[in-house]
Formats: C-alpha cells, structure tokens, sequence
C-alpha cells in the first residue's frame, strides 16, 4: 500500500489531518488549476477550498483507478466549470471562439471590442500573463479545459481523458482546436512572428 | 496531403502523441510546406508561453482555512441522521409482512379455514406448497440479506488498522457515483464512529479600572488573584498605549465561578470602573478538534507499537510529544470553559509626558 493509499484510508475512518496531507501535496496544483479556471484569485481560492471538501465528503466514491491527484483535478474542474456555468446563465457572455447565431440561424464569427492591451507594452511579463488569463476567460469551456490541463498544468492525454470523462481522441481533437483558436488570437495582436 | 489535414495533426504531433506512420505524413509535408511549418512553430510558442506562466501563490491562510471547514464537515458526516424516511429494512420488512399476508389469503381461499395453522407446518400437504415455500424463500432471503448488513458496519467498526489483512467477503451495495463532483448525496454517509463533543463555552469578563499608578496597581490585581485562589497573568507586551495616549496594562485572571462577584468587587476597590462587560467564546470546535485528533495519535501510536518495527521508533516518540501537546491543549481548554477569565484592563488617569 502506498504512502498515499493509507492516507486516504485513514481520510476515510474520518482522519482529517490525514486528509489534510493529502491536500498538502495537491493544493498548489488545485489552486493554480482554479486559477486559471476562474481568472482571480478570490473565485480560486473559494474554488479551491470547494473541491477539497467535496473530495472528502465524496471520498468513498474514489476507487483508486487513478491517481488521487487526476481524481482531485477532475472534482476541480468540475466545481470550476459548474460555478462558470452557473454564472453563465446569469450573465450572458460573450466568447471568444464561439460563432454568433444569428437570427435567420445563420452563424458569423464575432467581432469583439478589443480592448487589450498593444503588443509593446504585452512582452511585459505580468501583462503577458493577465493577456493570456484574458483570452483563456474568453474561451469555450472544452477548449478552456484542454489548454489549461494540459498547456499549464501538464496533464498527459491519458490523465486529461479521466478528468474530463471523454475519450482520447476527443482530448486530441478539442486540444488541437482550443491551440488554434489562441494561436490566430495572437497572431492576429501581432504577438506571434 | 492537403494542409487543413496536417493541420490536424499538428497538435499531437507537438506532444508527440501521433503514430509512427503519422509523424512521416507530417514530417514529409513540413518539408515542402513553408505555411505549416510556420504554424508549428508557432503552436510551439504557444505552449512554451503557457507553460512558463507564473504559477499563482497559494493565499496564507489556505490549509488553515480548510481545517475548520473539514472539521465542520465531519461533524455534519456524523451527526445522527433524522428518521425522515423509513429504513430500507423497514420497506423490505413491510414488503414481506404484505406478501405473507397476501399468502395466507391465497392460501385460505383453497383450505377449510381450520386447516391453515396445520398447513404451515404439514409438509406432505402438496396442494398448497408453492404458496408456502415461495414465502419461507422470501423470508429467509430477507433474513439474510438483514443479517448481512448487519454484519458490514461491524467489519468496518472492528478492523480500522489491519483492514487489508482482511479479505473483502461481500460485496457492499455501494451505490456508483461516476461524477463525485456534481453529486455527493448519495456519499455523504461515511461509516464514522466518533463521540459528539459536550459544547465548552468560556465565559470572559472585561473590565476596565482607572488608576492612579500602573506599576502598583498590577501588584494589588495579582494579590487579589492570588487570596481567591485564581491564577493571573499580565499579558505579553506589558504597557500599552490606550487610544488616548494613556498607559494601560491587560491582566488575565482565571477565576473560579464561585469568586467571581468577590473578585471584581475587590478589583473595584483600585480606582473609578466602567461596568464590566461580559462575553462568551466558543470554545467547542477547538476541543473537539483536540479530542478527535488525540484519538487519532493515540491509535496510530498504538497501531505503530504492535508493528514493533525499529524504524517507527523516531515517528512513535514524535507523536507521543505531541500527544502530550494536545492533552495540554485540551485540558487548558476544559479549564478554560469551567474558570471565568476576567481581563482587567488597568488605565492610567494621567497622560504621561
């Protein structure tokens, strides 16, 4: 039995500091992963905290098929793409790689106010990274999911498949279209030669 | 190949996903094609960029945070479940009750009415047969379904350390939940036996005094203490400034309940009072956390013990000291809750030059 094995059994007699190791490990992770779910740091944190509780109020359901840790990604993306959805049905928002319909039914691509920053000032580090955080808030949940899974966080297909309950080709496919979409976003700010 | 083909495969091929025969289609149109070779390079780029993003910085505070909420969440686990709704047993009970009676009437309808008390236990009586066995089968069933679950929660109860060693006899009817994320309901009653804390409330009393001179002062409150037989402590920092510009020191007394109209009213006595404010702190969640997590050490030290292992010795004597700092903890909390603290808050009349 491995180190993290007992830990989540004792987690589940009721161990809390035993479950509590177990968050040491993964909480960076989980906290970056909502991050960049959810654009700032206030939704990542009540996200974050979100997920490790319903991980230990639902840990009898992890039977161990994969690591704790892809099954912990998979909790946070889901307490993250449920909370965006749930504001989504409020608030209306537009999207980067999602064509409008329009009233006939025909679709058109969109032309977002843009309202980014110019290319000198991006190369700035911190500017790069809110620009990136920016066009990752636009996109469409799927394609949201593979950048960050696998671009960011560095997930293998193979993990990115369990977490996100689809095949692998499925994986394959919306990872290439999510790439694209970024990539004509930057060339189109002249931020890529 | 046709470029928006390549393209495809573009992406995999970046993470080196793509078969054999894959990588040649790309490789061999790369060569030839400037604009693909263009776009490579850039989803290359791309996935540098992300990859080198700054990891945010988890808030302090994080795991702190998440300890209350996990204790809290375990209580919620444990807490006794309302009979909101029958037991399963119940149903299953009432179930057989209704086909044993519906039985019987079946039964009754073939027979005398003073034959049915000699058929239940007259086997030869072939007519009516199938009623009977189609009963007892129902009810023996039952039984040992009951007597099997009654079983499960003893196994997990009685085997919490060498639940390994012990090999899985039944299949527990656990119900499969494939999206723990967007539903916990049928998870939420985890097989915890763990004993409800008595609620540990302190009560504190604050009460401030104006007096001519702090040093002096402090001396008296200590006396004071010390004849009703409370402990007293002035508080770390020593001298304060008030808001004012005054001096003022913060004495603890812990004094027993029965004291304390003695005690304030001798504190009274050291110069012009405001009336004492009295409060009340929660103290149960911190002493439940110390019961739970001594009962925790305590059985891993156990646990470790009987393994005899040399290499656990170093563990074993770590948990043991801080076993003893969680019974410290807890017993200055169990005092805490049965002392009330009074803070004598000491004021200097004179703004000091």
């Amino acid at each position: 039995m491995t180190i993290e094995e007992q830990l989540v059994k004792k987690s589940l007699q009721g161990d809390t500091a035993a479950f509590e190791e177990l968050v040491a490990q993964y909480q960076s992770k989980i906290y970056a992963l909502a991050y960049r779910y959810m654009g700032n740091e206030e939704d990542a944190y009540d996200m974050s905290q979100e997920a490790f509780i319903k991980a230990f109020r639902s840990l009898r359901s992890f039977k161990g098929d994969s690591s704790f840790g892809t099954w912990m990604y998979r909790i946070a993306t889901n307490v993250c793409l449920d909370e965006l959805r749930r504001r989504k049905r409020r608030v209306s928002t537009l999207s980067l790689d999602e064509p409008l319909a329009t009233k006939e039914g025909d679709e058109v691509e969109k032309e977002l106010p843009d309202t980014s920053p110019t290319a000198d000032i991006i190369y700035e580090q911190k500017e790069f990274s809110q620009y990136i955080q920016s066009l990752l808030d636009q996109m469409k949940p799927e394609h949201k999911s593979a950048i960050i899974l696998r671009d960011i966080m560095e997930l293998s297909y193979e993990e990115m498949a369990e977490v996100l309950n689809c095949s692998m080709g499925t994986v394959k496919s919306r990872l290439s279209r999510a790439r694209d979409a970024l990539r004509k976003k930057l060339v189109e700010k002249e931020l890529l030669p | 190949m046709r470029c928006e083909q390549i393209r495809e495969l573009l992406s995999p091929y970046l993470d080196q996903v793509t078969d054999e025969r894959e990588n040649h289609l790309v490789e061999a149109h790369l060569e030839g094609c400037e604009d693909c070779r263009q776009e490579l390079e850039q989803l290359q780029q791309i996935h540098a960029l992300l990859c080198n993003l700054d990891a945010p910085q988890i808030p302090e505070g994080f795991a702190e945070d998440l300890h209350w909420r996990l204790l809290k969440e375990r209580r919620r686990l444990i807490a006794p479940k309302e009979p909101a709704r029958p037991s399963k047993q119940g149903w299953i009970a009432a179930a057989v009750a209704g086909l044993a009676l519906a039985a019987g009437i079946y039964a009754s309808t073939l027979l005398p009415v003073g034959n049915i008390a000699q058929l239940w236990q007259n086997d030869t009586d072939k007519k009516d047969n199938s009623a009977k066995v189609a009963v007892e089968d129902i009810i023996q069933r039952f039984q040992a379904w009951k007597n099997s679950n009654e079983q499960q929660p003893q196994q997990v109860a009685e085997t919490p350390g060498t639940e390994e060693q012990v090999p899985q006899q039944q299949e527990q009817p656990v119900v499969k939940n494939p999206d723990p994320a967007s539903n916990d309901t049928e998870n939420q009653e985890a097989p915890l036996e763990i004993a409800q804390v008595e609620p540990k409330i302190a009560d504190v009393v604050k009460y401030r005094i104006k007096v001519d001179s702090l040093a002096g002062s402090v001396d008296k409150v200590m006396e004071i203490a010390a004849a009703s037989g409370a402990e007293s402590k002035v508080a770390t920092g020593t001298t304060m400034t008030a808001m004012n510009g005054s001096a003022t020191r913060e004495v603890s007394l812990k004094v027993p309940q029965d004291q304390v109209e003695e005690v304030l009213a001798q504190l009274g006595c050291l110069g012009s009072t405001s009336a004492p404010m009295t409060e009340q702190v929660e103290l149960t969640e911190q002493y439940s956390e110390a019961v739970i997590t001594i009962e925790a050490i305590d059985k891993e030290i156990k646990n470790l013990e009987a393994l005899g292992r040399e290499e656990d010795q170093a563990r074993i004597e770590s948990l043991k000291q801080q076993l003893q700092n969680w019974n410290n903890k807890k017993t200055q909390i169990e005092k805490d809750a049965s002392v009330v603290t009074i803070k004598v808050f000491l004021v200097e009349d004179e703004v000091q030059p």
